[in-house]
Parts: structure tokens; C-alpha cells; sequence
């Protein structure tokens, strides 16, 4: 039975004959080709019936494929050494998943503790006059998801104004708010990076009263003074990153990732709504005006915005926020923020409205 | 014994000895593995494939080998992140800085990333060519990633304004470089198969392939100018045009199967324009068989997924059935907890990893087999004394493809 040779020099096929010596010898046409000790002696891949053997003395490429049963047996109980360091060494699972486990811990935990943490030092330390880009380039694409129509009104966008600058006057805001309203049917409102706010037109329509619609944007305005825009960014972008990289092919694993990442979103906004509500009872006390107000128009619009599960997470209103509201809650004691006009004129601001700035 | 007829060049056997049982118990174990390693376990499952498919294969008597090692895979892909990791940030924030002019303007920094990928595709070849041995000698590459990304930045734009026509011309260039720059020890490999063998194999599955979304696409607007022409509701134009996309639309369903044609046929053309030195490989690749590889692929997505699905509604069943009746929407919401999302978690999980235990026994391992089976070594004598030349060529290129997700081979 026919022993194939291959010096790993060239590709030469060469039919040898093996003998057996303080090495493996082999033999060609009568002549000693090579003899490799036993010791260093190696298996290497080879289809089903074949023994191909390599030696560490040897060159690098050099193989040895037998094919007779009885005669590969005979050359491997020679061999002490056959699945040592230089040849087919057996990966050893257990060091594979312990690893793997602990790789993925320190990821995971990285984005439970670590990007959170990173992202509230980054948001200290990024310039005010950052934020101004940043809002910019989330703007254009919230303008694509809610629409692009503005409504312009001039009276209502006076009174907008009006009420914004009499709630700014009582908050301490590092960077003024540009409030806006977009034409929507959904009743909204959020905050961007650089002070940009946003006000979807329904919800104007379903606040009773200029107290109700000042809560709103005085929470908006306790996102902008928190700076919650860009915090919510770096540590969305953060996490999106870290998985993405590592992740990125193995979309089993990564899912489920995201979904723990979701939770983790909810619980934080819920923490960043609270503060946000107290901004906004702050401030409304600050101007004499009924602090549940707020929570009245939330309380209304949830069953509406519930159908909208990305939108309803922005403001996710519970008994326990709408109950710390009503605590600090009190009768009214400083002027009305808008006068009857001024609130009728408002509630229009879409009777004239603008396409894409235009 | 019969007289080799000297009409006829000399061809020497190719073919495939591999037990598809044994496949498919490597990739399902490996299946497993990726799970409870987090993916980690890929590199080697990877790995194990690969020895699998090599060394299975015999060509004239002799079977390859491949010598590459899962934890050369891991370090090229821990290398390659820590090279993405500061250019992911700068294209996150260069498109940062385009969107401030206009909503979604950083799109053409895709090209950027489509580059690294063309680069990675083919560093990933030459990784894998380096590792592969064939009678004690090496298979090797030159040749510059970046300049093969640029051929297939500019071809695949070309390829994109022409609606596919260079299609062919560009698998041609690009082939061509990579194998104009392989070596079998010291015998230079080239690619002598062209574009327009290509186009003459695969155009009418193209012309094909354009017909449903122009029909649906060509209804759409004819649709829209009736509406704006005020044309009466049942007109005939009307009418013609909802024929048209109700047939485009049913045509679409046709185009992974179209795909699968255009596969068998571009194999076939890959294969038979293979050169090493002197000797060359000549295929009587059956398209039907490639195609009913991927049909049978198809088929079988369709039923796990489908059986996922039912397992999906009896999970959904079984929950809303504890949560008894909620009052509304937001209640059975309220009352979900974060411990229901996890049998959905495992289900997915467990689809994702039998569809790619599904597409690594169909589109490598039987592809390989057919491919394989369907192919001969023409003049293998000038291929009995090449010398040994060559290095192992670094991991990187894979890395790097892991980490952008890029499949090429
Ligand atoms: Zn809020």
C-alpha cells in the first residue's frame, strides 16, 4: 500500500515506503529521503481514511499522508507527541466559553454602569455651543419623522413666545429655547440638544387652559436646563456602538441585548421625566400658577398616545408623577400668562403654516 | 486499459468525499456553541468548516488542507475593531457634521464603508488562499487591498447608474485582480473567464429580474398621472395599471429564485475560467442542481420561520392567558415585567441560529459539494512541481469583514 510524500519544497508527489528506525524513516526508490523522530511527529487534517503527518524537524509543508489502516495504527503508537504544540492541537472549549462569558460580562456591564456614567461626565464637560450642531442634526431628521409643515401664525407665535419668555424668566437656562410648533396629529412635545422644543400642534388643541400648556413646555424646558438631550444621545449612540461592533453578526445575542437596553432606557427616562416635573412645579410655583396642571393634560392625552409606543415612552406618565404634582399643587396667586386673546390667538398658530421652511 | 486519445487533454478527478451527516453535526454543535459563548465560539466554527470542506475535497488524489486556527480569527477581529473603533467615530461624527446642512446627507459616506468592506473582502481571500495547502505547498496572494476596493467602489457605482448591465464586467475586473495576483507556490494563477461570457450566461435572468419592479413602479405612475388626469375610475388605463402591478408584485416573489439562477450560472463561469500555471479546471456544473439547492434553502426558511411563528403565538397565548383580562392596552402593558421578553429572546435567538445552520448546509457545504463534483483538473502535470513560496498572510482582512459584516469570498 502506497505511502505518499510530500517534502513541503515542492509539489511533487513522491511514493515512499516508511521504515522504522529511532525515527520514522523515510525511504524512496531505496534511498533515505528523510527521517523524522518519532517525538516530533504530528497529525494534520486529512479526509476520513487517510493519516497525514507533518513533523516539527522537518519543513513547515511537509506531509505524509498513509493510507493502509494497520500501517497508520503501526506508525501512531510510535508517535508520543501526535496532537502537541506545532501540529492539529484540540482547542479546548471550556478556556473558549469561559472566556466568551467574560468578555461578555465586561461588555455588558460597560454598558450598564459604564456608558451611562460616561455619558453624564461627557454631557458635563461638552461646550453649550456643541449642542447647537448636535440639536441641528437630530432636528432634520425629527422634521422628516413629524412632518416638515411649521405653523406660523403671527399672533399665535407671539403668544408661543410670549409664554415661553415669562416661564424662562423664573429658570436659571444655559442656552435659550427656541420653541416651535409642527402640525400633528399626535399630541407631543420634546426638547432637543441646543434648546430647539418642539410642540406637536394636537397638543395645543387638547390643553384647556394656557396653565396646562405652560406646564408642558416648562417640563421641556427642565429637559433643556438638565441637559438631557445630549445625555440621552451619547448614551443611546454609546450603546449602539459597543453592540454594534461586537454584536453586530450575531443578531441572536444582540437582540437580546437591546431588549435589556430598552428597559434600562425607561427606567432612566423615568428618573429624568421625574426631574423634569419638578422643573416644571418649580417653575410654575416660582410664577404663582397651579403646578398639576401639567399632569391634568398628560393625563388626558396618554389614552391617545398610547397606540404610539416610541412617542408615549418620551413622556410616560404614571399615578406616581401625576400624585408628586399634585402635591406641590396650589391654588393660583400670580397673574394669568396669557390673556384671553393671547391664548385664543395661540390655540390658531397653524392657520398659517410654513412647508419646509419655506 | 484503453489508449489515452491525444485529442483529448488529460483531466484528473475532482470531487467531494465529505459526509453531509458529518456537516451537519459540526455546524448544529457549532450553532449551540455560538449561543452560549455570546458568538464568540464563531471564529472557530468557522475554522472547523473550513478544515471540514478543504479537506474533504480531493484533487487528483490529494486532498488540500487548510491551516488556519480560530484564535488567529479572534486576534485579527480584536485588531480590526481597534482600527474601526476610531473610524466608526469619525464617520459618526463627519455625518454628524453633513446632517447639520441636510437631513440624511452623510448617505454617501456609506461609500466609505463600503470601501473598507471591498478592502476587507479582499484581504479576507488572501488570508484564506495563504492557509490553503495542497501537496506540502502553499497557496498565496499579492496585490493591494485599496486598489481592489477602488475597482469596486467605481464598478459597483457603474453597475448601480446601469441598472446591473456591467454587472458582469465588474464580477470579471474584479475576479481577474484577485486571481491575477494568486500563486500556487511559485506558479502564477490568472482568471481567463470574461465579462461578456458572463453577460452572454446571465442576461436574460437579469432582463427578467428588471420586469416586476419596473411593472410595479411603471403601474404606480400610471396610476398617479390617471389622478392627476382626472381620469374616470374604471378607465382602462386605470385598469391596465393595477394589472400590471398586481403582476409585477406577484414577480417579485420569483426574484429569489431568479437569484439562485443567476448563482448556478455565475459558478459555472467562475470555475471555468480558474488558471493555475499551465493547468486549468473545466466544470459541467448542472445549473438545475445549484438551483434546487437553493430552492430547497428557500423552502426550508419559509417552514422555519413559519414554525417559529406558531411557537411565537402560543408564548403570546400562553402569557396572556397568567395576565388574565386586563382592562385595556396600557393595563396589560403595565402589568407586563421585563421576565416575559425572555422567552421571545430565546426564540429568537434559536431561529437566527437555525437559519444560519440552514444557510451554512446549503450555501456552503452543498454548493461546495455540487461545485466541486461538477468540476475536473485539465493538464494537472504542470501543476507536479511547483515550489514552495509564499507566507501566511495576516488575519486582518477577516477581522476586519467580521466586524463590517461583509460576506465575499
Ligand atoms: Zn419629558
Amino acid at each position: 500500500m502506497s505511502v505518499a510524500y510530500f517534502d513541503g519544497r515542492t509539489s511533487r508527489r513522491r511514493l515512499v515506503e516508511l521504515r522504522f528506525g529511532d525515527g520514522l524513516i523515510i525511504v524512496e526508490n531505496g534511498d533515505i529521503v528523510a527521517d523524522w523522530p518519532f517525538a516530533n511527529i504530528r497529525r494534520f487534517d486529512a479526509p476520513h481514511g487517510i493519516l497525514r503527518l507533518g513533523a516539527t524537524s522537518a519543513a513547515e509543508l511537509a506531509r505524509l499522508d498513509i493510507r493502509a489502516p494497520d500501517q497508520a495504527a503501526l506508525v501512531l503508537r510510535h508517535c508520543p507527541d501526535i496532537a502537541g504544540v506545532g501540529g492539529l492541537v484540540p482547542i479546548k472549549l471550556g478556556r473558549i466559553i469561559g472566556w466568551s462569558l467574560a468578555a461578555a460580562a465586561a461588555i455588558i456591564g460597560t454598558i450598564w454602569f459604564g456608558v451611562p456614567v460616561v455619558a453624564d461626565q461627557l454631557t458635563e464637560i461638552i461646550p453649550i455651543a456643541w449642542e447647537k450642531p448636535l440639536g441641528q442634526a437630530v432636528d432634520g431628521q425629527i422634521r422628516l419623522l413629524f412632518g416638515t409643515t411649521a405653523c406660523i401664525d403671527e399672533a399665535g407665535v407671539a403668544a408661543l413666545n410670549k409664554l415661553v419668555a415669562r416661564l424662562q424668566s423664573t429658570a436659571n437656562l444655559p442656552i435659550p429655547p427656541e420653541p416651535a410648533v409642527l402640525l400633528s396629529k399626535i399630541p407631543n412635545a420634546f426638547a432637543l440638544p441646543g434648546g430647539r422644543i418642539y410642540i406637536l400642534s394636537n397638543l395645543i388643541g387638547d390643553a384647556a387652559s394656557p396653565d396646562e400648556l405652560a406646564g408642558v413646555l416648562a417640563h421641556e424646558l427642565g429637559h433643556v436646563a438638565h441637559r438631557d438631550g445630549v445625555r440621552r444621545l451619547l448614551r443611546d449612540g454609546g450603546t449602539g456602538y459597543l453592540l454594534g461592533l461586537l454584536f453586530g453578526d450575531v443578531s441572536g445575542a444582540g437582540a437580546a441585548l437591546v431588549a435589556a437596553r430598552t428597559l434600562l432606557n425607561s427606567a432612566y427616562s423615568l428618573e429624568v421625566e421625574t426631574a423634569a416635573d419638578d422643573f416644571s412645579a418649580m417653575v410654575m410655583t416660582r410664577l404663582g400658577r397651579p403646578t398639576a396642571a401639567l399632569g391634568a393634560l398628560l393625563h388626558r392625552v396618554a389614552p391617545e398616545t398610547d397606540t404610539d409606543i416610541t412617542l408615549f415612552r418620551d413622556h410616560p406618565l404614571t399615578p406616581d408623577r401625576e400624585r408628586r404634582l399634585a402635591e406641590t399643587n396650589a391654588p393660583a396667586t400670580g397673574p394669568e400668562l396669557l390673556s384671553a386673546p393671547e391664548w385664543a390667538a395661540l390655540r390658531v398658530i397653524c392657520r398659517d403654516i410654513s412647508v419646509n421652511g419655506k | 486499459m484503453v489508449a489515452p486519445d491525444p485529442n483529448v487533454e488529460p483531466q484528473s478527478i475532482v470531487r467531494f468525499t465529505g459526509d453531509d451527516g458529518a456537516f451537519r453535526r459540526l455546524v448544529t454543535r457549532g450553532a449551540f456553541l455560538e449561543i452560549v459563548t455570546f458568538g464568540f465560539y464563531r471564529f472557530w466554527l468557522v475554522t472547523d468548516i473550513r478544515r471540514h470542506l478543504w479537506s474533504n475535497t480531493e484533487i487528483d488524489g490529494d486532498a488540500p488542507e487548510y491551516t488556519g486556527r480560530g484564535r488567529e480569527l479572534l486576534l485579527g477581529f480584536l485588531f480590526a475593531l481597534a482600527v474601526l473603533l476610531p473610524v466608526f467615530l469619525l464617520y459618526f461624527l463627519a455625518g454628524l457634521w453633513l446632517e447639520r446642512f441636510q437631513a440624511f446627507a452623510s448617505i454617501p459616506l456609506y461609500l466609505v464603508l463600503y470601501g473598507f468592506g471591498q478592502y476587507a473582502t479582499f484581504r479576507a481571500r488572501r488570508y484564506r488562499l495563504s492557509r490553503t495547502i495542497w501537496r506540502g505547498v502553499r497557496f498565496w496572494m499579492t496585490g493591494s487591498g485599496w486598489a481592489y476596493a477602488w475597482r469596486s467602489l467605481l464598478w459597483g457605482l457603474l453597475a448601480m447608474v446601469t441598472l446591473g448591465f456591467v454587472y458582469p464586467w465588474r464580477e470579471a475586473v474584479l475576479e481577474r485582480y484577485k486571481m491575477d495576483n494568486s500563486f500556487f507556490g511559485d506558479l502564477p494563477a490568472r482568471f481567463s473567464a470574461t465579462g461578456a461570457q458572463l453577460f452572454g450566461k446571465v442576461w436574460w435572468v437579469w432582463l427578467l429580474g428588471l420586469l416586476p419592479p419596473l411593472l410595479v413602479y411603471g403601474g404606480l405612475v400610471a396610476l398617479v398621472v390617471a389622478e392627476k388626469m382626472h381620469l374616470p375610475k374604471d378607465d382602462v388605463s386605470r385598469v391596465a395599471a393595477v394589472i400590471a402591478m398586481a403582476v409585477g408584485g406577484c414577480g417579485l416573489v420569483a426574484l429569489p429564485f431568479l437569484h439562485g439562477v443567476r448563482v448556478a450560472r455565475q459558478w459555472h463561469w467562475w470555475v471555468s475560467g480558474i488558471r493555475i500555471g499551465d493547468a486549468k479546471i473545466t466544470s459541467k456544473l448542472d445549473g438545475a442542481a445549484l438551483i434546487g439547492i437553493y430552492w430547497t434553502m428557500i423552502g426550508q426558511f419559509v417552514l422555519w420561520t413559519l414554525l417559529f411563528g406558531v411557537a411565537i403565538g402560543v408564548v403570546t397565548a400562553i402569557i396572556g392567558a397568567t395576565l388574565g383580562q386586563p382592562a385595556n392596552l396600557t393595563a396589560a402593558m403595565g402589568s407586563l415585567s421585563p421576565w416575559h421578553l425572555v422567552p421571545y429572546v430565546v426564540l429568537y435567538m434559536a431561529l437566527v441560529q437555525t437559519l444560519g445552520v440552514v444557510m451554512r448546509i446549503y450555501l456552503q457545504q452543498r454548493i461546495w459539494k455540487v461545485v466541486v463534483g461538477s468540476c475536473a483538473l485539465v493538464n494537472v502535470a504542470a501543476l507536479a512541481n511547483a515550489a514552495a513560496a509564499g507566507m501566511p498572510a495576516s488575519a486582518f482582512g477577516e477581522g476586519l469583514a467580521d466586524g463590517l459584516d461583509v460576506a465575499g469570498f
